[in-house]
């Protein structure tokens, strides 16, 4: 669906509800899986995307459309994430090495079954990187997002997601190749 | 040696996690409820502001209050206790203490004497009253220096 079609009738008091429903129709499983991979559990993810649909419908008059309205919503998404997971490691005064043991203690329940030893493995490695990284890398590795919709997201330079790509790369292939 | 991987190679198009089967049916819905929970328990929250500036605001302005009240019972100036206290009063007082004279006179003000003594005998010269006798016997009672003489 285009999301001028979307945005046209968010705009419209008449039709927000109706907007507001697209918007969840059109976008609800592509942020369930943006959250999944960040917070693993199926019901930190769950609750999460329910919380970034609150704040996206308290917020649709504040949408500007100085950006995609998907890229607004990721947005909100990303920040959603991070603040669970800065909330986790402060709530349990755990080191982040600690946060990663409990995320990777998760994988082992949550990642298919039909899925390979090689790709329980990625998993693995992806808990190793720190947040914001793990965050890029999600976004241009499985999300295929291009580095300027990125930036948007998460406000960083092109440059600075990049270099922070091309350094998770390395890693994971380090970890993967090694461990 | 290990083989490099190359996780280009890795990519899948099936989401690598478990989800409840059904569950993005039904998320909508969960949504939608969410939403109208939030909103019906909004109203209550306008009130939390509100209280919790209430309480401050009614200290404010009990103490305001109480301050405005114990102003007006704060102690006299010196000059209206004064005017309570009768001249008789304060003659004796200052009989009783080792003031000497010339300093009681430099600080009181000569229009002021002239009016008490104008009040007290009808007339602004007290030595209109006194002869040149008993005058000579008040001077000789004061050890006074020859300048003042």
């Amino acid at each position: 669906m285009e999301e001028e079609f979307i945005i046209s009738k968010i705009k419209n008091p008449e039709t927000k509800n109706y907007g507001f429903n697209l918007i969840v129709q059109e976008y609800q499983e592509r942020i369930y899986w943006h959250i999944r991979k960040m917070v693993i559990d199926h019901d930190d993810a769950d609750d999460l995307v329910q919380e970034v649909f609150v704040k996206v419908w308290k917020n649709l008059d504040k949408f500007r459309e100085d950006s995609k309205l998907f890229t607004w919503i990721y947005r909100i998404a990303t920040n959603e994430c991070l603040n669970f997971l800065q909330r986790k490691k402060k709530k349990f005064f755990l080191p982040i090495n600690d946060v990663g043991q409990e995320l990777a203690g998760k994988l082992d329940q949550s990642v298919l079954m039909d899925g390979d030893a090689i790709e329980l493995k990625l998993q693995k490695a992806l808990l190793k990187l720190p947040d914001k990284q793990r965050l890029v890398f999600n976004m241009k590795y499985y999300d295929d997002m291009k580095f300027d919709e990125i930036s948007q997201v998460t406000d960083t330079s092109v440059g600075a997601l990049k270099a922070s790509y091309h350094h998770a790369v390395k890693k994971i292939e380090e970890f993967l190749t090694t461990d | 040696m290990s083989k490099k991987i190359n996780i280009e190679e890795l990519k899948r198009d099936k989401p690598v996690y478990k989800v409840p089967d059904g569950y993005f049916e039904g998320l909508t819905s969960k949504i939608q409820e969410r939403i109208k929970e939030e909103e019906e328990v909004a109203p209550e929250r306008v009130w939390v502001p509100r209280l919790a500036w209430a309480t401050p605001i009614l200290v404010i302005a009990i103490s305001i209050i109480y301050l405005m009240n114990v102003g007006g019972n704060q102690p006299e100036s010196v000059e209206d206790m004064l005017t309570s206290i009768s001249n008789e009063e304060l003659i004796e007082y200052l009989d009783m203490t080792d003031v000497p004279t010339d300093e009681i006179l430099a600080s009181v003000d000569g229009a002021f004497l002239e009016e008490a003594f104008s009040n007290a005998n009808g007339e602004t010269d007290i030595l209109n009253d006194i002869n040149e006798e008993d005058l000579d016997g008040i001077l000789d009672s004061y050890d006074l220096n020859e300048e003042f003489l």
